[in-house]
């Protein structure tokens, strides 16, 4: 009970924080405040929009929300002129009476002149007006930026990550991860080993401008891999007709040595346009405020509070090009990924300190290791039928993942062993995808989607050690969804989805030796050859209320499945990250989710926020855990097997949001959030169940003109349960002690002669505080979390008419 | 006040979840305990570190051991590991710090054992002797010792500890005489040469048992990599008691300029290691 105590404290504290900062914030001048949405792509709404009053002619520009604020105002006539690349520029009149602060909402028309030279159709997901969904623009991304795109998007509510070290990470929306979460890159789905709880995105995240992530139930457009959620990059708006747009950035973070750049050059000549980025990022192994950890009955030393060889580097590029026409825009990209990270060596096996003495180079990246290399082409192409359209990808990816370690004396007999080959385990996935859906819009509120998806993937596996076999997998699905508006303010969507998925593995053994040469057992994976099918369906709504719409109210329910993937069924052998013998079942079923989910998000002039609640039944969730009875791994120094068995199982809980403009100077921002999980046949929570947490940032905005521009500092706290407990934590885990983190930021824009500079400056675990992430990999050995780091960061944004 | 009431009212609801259920889920883990063991473990050097707990044996001993495992509800099973540390492996695959030749002609036997033994109930007294095999390489090894119970309920490597192992036919370890280079400390470019000449001696047979080596291995000082160069020289029968060696070691151009540790070692037939010999090479381009 004791973290209950702790948590009612800490609510305690907020409560009179909050009182006091009510105090302190009485406002007498009047303000006017509004927001700016763009009537073309569902009101949705505008960053960075340029607000001018008149007659004072004071500017200002949208928030990240869409949002502005004019203060320190007299009682008189005002008007408000926006304008925004590509739409005709807005005028309002407004009068502001005896101190009262008018909300306006501006909506902005595109300009015919624009309509008629550019023509984009902006891909959302089709389901997202009833399921709870995040947009995240290029502002968010760069004032959150952290190690990985995924820790990046973890300050979101509802959002984790579950990492290794800092720089490899994979996201888990609302508990679920892996194989359980789509990850889309311009329409294509990422394939990429996710399955593995070690292995991180493919994503390099300077190139990432616009993220639409939905949390819930989303299989429906994308296939069954969708039912935890699903993350869209999307790509870069394109750039307006004869301009052309560049970029140069830089981080440094002072904990791991890290450096990193990356460039982004485009233009859009007479609406052909090429884009190309090349990012580069290189760190040393971080530092944790700590001198040892404890593992079992040893107390093991971390030299120069230094994790060795958590070293790494990344290195991406990607080119897109295209044309936009009457007809239709198209869109051809490339791009690669490659990541080489080292692990930390105690957290292979089990540590002992003569593994641990520091190598003489914090930089150097020793095995073992992860090289990552991963290439993806894809062909975009919309074509126009007045307000209709039909949207065709087409894309081919290329996963190169190796692994590598000291040959195992123990399992490969000397004379084949080869010192100078530590590639211990090599898997080639390659896949094809084709997507396409046509949307119709049979009225002004009736629209029909209808499409299908087809996936092609190979797996090739190479190294000295066993995981996984050769395999192959089919997957395909058509769907329709219907959005009808019922009335004004009520919008009702449904859909339907049949699945076909098929996995074909081939045979493998392989022996399992001593060092006196001699065979003692062997791993074998048979060839098998599942068909599965099956279909799902959602409905939901969405209603708005209040006189302005402010209110909206969001209902979906749904019924999802998912076809267990080769490594869920023929797995077999120790796995590098986990460090685990892991097992497949052959005979798994496919999974269901009946998942149902209900929020609510307001937008009112200083106030916004959202609340939402979810309730997910899964039959036959697919999970790793110790077969009954248990037993050993008959590998040499491996523990018990660990298999993949089918419970039924449940995943609820919530998450809050809110945003409050105190005054013109100062925001705060709230986040929290909330899963339970339940394995109904072991009573026990699931493996990987994320810490609740809330977390406050408070955000103090300078005004303009003094120091630059757009001048903010802030601090940010989080706090997160702890994981202890058969509520929290499952058999195999250790629990995870409660921990808070304070980060402070500060950030701007300044001119440099002519020239726009955008900097950041952020202090993370200010306290250099010592505590231990659940979903991390190293927590597995008690090995704390990153220790005081400071990133710094700039931007400087070109740009131009040709 | 709305928002107050939204902020109560959630974390209330997490608190009622939270708080909820007083479970008879079974989540103790078995113990395991040596109630006694013959010989007794001792404080020794392994691997450069001083270690507790190590068992020191020789070929043809046992080492008797009086186990106890216990269970809240019921055991399952528990596995017994012994394997080779030449390497000296932190365990699992961790860049080894330091190189083993694999010799691949032994006629010695390493002490492997890997048994699982399946038990059950809530208490089980075990009495185990391990015998060292007669011919065992000589050499630091691992025992681990590890229990689960019928949920999966574990502690892993709940017990881990080293062994010195000796063989009864020679345990004394060979002696290394480095007669060049003359100095412990010498520069060198890429692509020369290096003379090593000198002898290694011993009380017993260096070839029999078929462990006997001679190599060089070398260390990056800037990144602490180690490598084994292709100077590897396995004794075969007609070397006796001594062995004089006389080669020269190509420094490769593939290296990257900088400080070195150049490490001479040698073990005898049996496996007991000579104390190596160090240098300090600059290597220059």
């Amino acid at each position: 009970m004791s973290h209950h105590y702790c948590f009612m404290s800490s609510m305690f504290k907020q409560l009179v924080f909050l009182c006091w900062l009510v105090l302190c914030t009485n406002i007498t001048q009047a303000q006017i405040s509004g927001l700016i949405v763009d009537n073309h792509d569902h009101a949705h709404p505008m960053p960075n929009a340029n607000v001018v009053l008149l007659p004072d002619s004071v500017f200002t520009t949208s928030d990240d929300k869409g949002r502005f604020l004019f203060s320190e105002l007299e009682d008189g006539t005002y008007e408000l002129s926006c304008t925004y690349m590509g739409f005709v520029e807005t005028k309002i009149p407004i009068e502001v009476k005896r101190g009262k602060t008018p909300f306006v909402k501006l909506i902005m028309e595109p300009s015919a002149e624009m309509l008629e030279t550019m023509v984009v159709v902006d891909e959302h997901y089709k389901q997202e007006e009833t399921l709870q969904a995040e947009h995240l623009d290029e502002l968010f991304m760069k004032e959150n930026m952290e190690g990985t795109f995924s820790k990046t998007i973890e300050k979101l509510p509802g959002v984790s990550s579950i990492n290794v070290g800092v720089g490899i990470a994979k996201p888990v929306i609302r508990g679920l991860s892996a194989n359980r979460i789509i990850v889309n890159q311009q329409g294509i789905k990422q394939e990429s080993q996710q399955w593995g709880s070690d292995h991180g995105l493919e994503i390099d995240q300077f190139d990432v401008e616009r993220v639409e992530i939905i949390k819930g139930p989303a299989s429906l457009q994308y296939g069954s891999d969708g039912l935890g959620g699903v993350i869209n990059i999307m790509p870069a708006k394109l750039l307006p007709t004869n301009t052309w747009k560049g970029s140069l950035e830089g981080v440094y973070k002072s904990n791991n040595g890290h450096w990193g750049g990356s460039t982004k050059w485009g233009l859009n000549w007479n609406d052909v346009f090429l884009t190309a980025r090349y990012s580069q990022q290189a760190f040393g192994d971080y530092r944790v405020p700590a001198t040892s950890f404890d593992y079992n009955n040893y107390t093991l030393p971390i030299f120069e509070n230094t994790l060795k060889n958590t070293a790494g580097k990344e290195r991406n590029w990607s080119i897109e090009t295209g044309l936009s026409r009457k007809w239709g825009v198209t869109r051809l990209l490339l791009g690669r990924y490659q990541l080489e990270a080292g692990l930390f060596s105690g957290a292979v096996g089990v540590p002992r300190a003569y593994a641990l003495d520091h190598d003489g180079s914090y930089r150097d990246i020793d095995v073992p290791k992860q090289e990552v290399s991963h290439f993806r082409t894809s062909l975009n192409q919309t074509f126009l039928f007045g307000e209709d359209h039909l949207a065709i990808d087409v894309g081919f990816q290329r996963n190169l993942r190796q692994e590598f370690s000291y040959p195992e004396f123990h399992s490969i007999p000397a004379s084949l062993i080869d010192r100078n080959n530590t590639l211990a385990l090599e898997l080639l996935l390659q896949t094809y995808t084709l997507n396409a859906h046509y949307e119709q819009h049979r009225s002004h509120d009736s629209k029909w989607v209808y499409g299908g998806n087809l996936q092609w993937q190979k797996n090739i596996r190479g190294g000295f050690e066993f995981l996984l076999p050769n395999f192959s997998t089919f997957r395909g699905g058509i769907f329709t969804i219907s959005e009808q508006r019922v009335r004004e303010n009520l919008l009702l969507n449904a859909g339907v989805r049949y699945d076909f998925g098929q996995n074909q593995t081939d045979y493998f053994r392989q022996f399992v030796w001593n060092s006196n040469e001699v065979v003692t057992d062997s791993l074998i994976a048979p060839a098998t050859h599942d068909p599965f099918h099956n279909w799902s369906a959602s409905i939901g709504a969405n209603l708005s209320m209040g006189q302005e719409g402010q209110w909206v109210m969001k209902v979906n329910l749904g019924k999802s499945f998912r076809v267990p993937y080769p490594s869920e069924t023929v797995s077999n052998g120790i796995h590098h990250g986990t460090f685990r013998h892991e097992m497949g079942t052959v005979d798994l079923k496919s999974e269901h989710g009946y998942q149902f989910d209900i929020g609510i998000a307001w937008e009112l002039p200083k106030f916004s926020g959202s609340i939402a609640g979810y309730f997910n039944y899964f039959d036959e969730y697919i999970y790793l855990g110790p077969t009954f009875p248990a037993r050993f791994s008959p590998l040499p120094e491996a523990g018990q097997i660990f298999q993949y068995r089918q419970d039924d199982a449940i995943y609820t809980g919530g998450e809050l949001h809110w945003n409050w403009m105190i005054n013109r100077f100062l925001e705060w921002e709230q986040a929290a959030d909330f899963v339970q999980s339940y394995n109904v046949n072991t009573q026990l929570a699931l493996p990987f169940t994320p810490q609740p947490s809330i977390k406050n940032d408070l955000k103090f905005r300078f005004k303009d003109g003094k120091y630059g521009e757009g001048m903010y500092i802030g601090v940010n706290h989080a706090y997160y349960m702890g994981a202890n407990g058969p509520n929290r934590i499952d058999r195999s885990e250790n629990e995870t002690p409660a921990f808070q983190l304070l980060d402070i930021s500060a950030g701007g824009t300044f001119l440099l002669r002519s020239q726009t500079l955008n900097w950041k400056l952020k202090v993370q675990n200010l306290l250099n505080t010592s505590y231990l992430n659940h979903l991390s990999r190293y927590r597995l050995i008690n090995v704390p979390e990153q220790g005081r780091n400071v990133v710094i960061s700039l931007q400087m944004p070109l740009g131009g008419h040709l | 006040m709305k928002k107050y009431h939204f902020y109560v009212l959630f974390f209330l609801s997490i608190f009622v979840i939270s708080a909820c259920g007083e479970k008879t889920v079974d989540t103790e883990a078995p113990t395991l305990t040596i109630n006694s063991s013959q010989p007794m473990s001792q404080s020794a050097m392994v691997c450069g570190e001083t270690e507790q707990g190590v068992f020191i044996l020789q070929g043809g001993e046992a080492l008797s051991l009086d186990l106890s495992f216990t269970d809240n509800i019921a055991l399952s099973q528990y596995k017994v590991d012994i394997h080779n540390n030449f390497d000296c492996h932190g365990h699992g695959s961790v860049a080894a710090p330091s190189i083993s030749p694999p010799s691949g002609s032994n006629t010695t036997s390493d002490w492997t054992l890997l048994d699982i033994v399946d038990i059950g109930g809530t208490t089980a007294n075990i009495s185990r002797i391990l015998e060292v095999p007669e011919n065992v390489t000589a050499g630091n090894y691992h025992f681990e010792l590890q229990v689960v119970d019928e949920s999966g309920n574990d502690i892993p490597s709940a017990y881990v500890s080293s062994l010195i192992v000796t063989n009864p036919t020679d345990q004394v370890a060979p002696t290394l005489t480095v007669n060049e280079p003359l100095s412990s400390s010498f520069s060198v470019a890429k692509g020369e040469k290096v003379r090593f000449t000198g002898s290694l001696t011993d009380n017993y047979s260096l070839s029999e048992g078929g462990n006997g080596v001679l190599f060089l291995s070398y260390k990056n000082l800037s990144n602490g990599n180690v490598f084994l160069s292709d100077a590897i020289f396995p004794f075969d029968n007609s070397t006796s008691t001594s062995y004089d060696f006389d080669f020269e070691f190509t420094v490769p151009t593939t290296l990257i300029a900088g400080d070195f540790e150049f490490t001479l070692g040698a073990t005898d037939g049996v496996r007991n290691v000579a104390e190596s010999a160090i240098f300090k090479v600059d290597i220059t381009n």
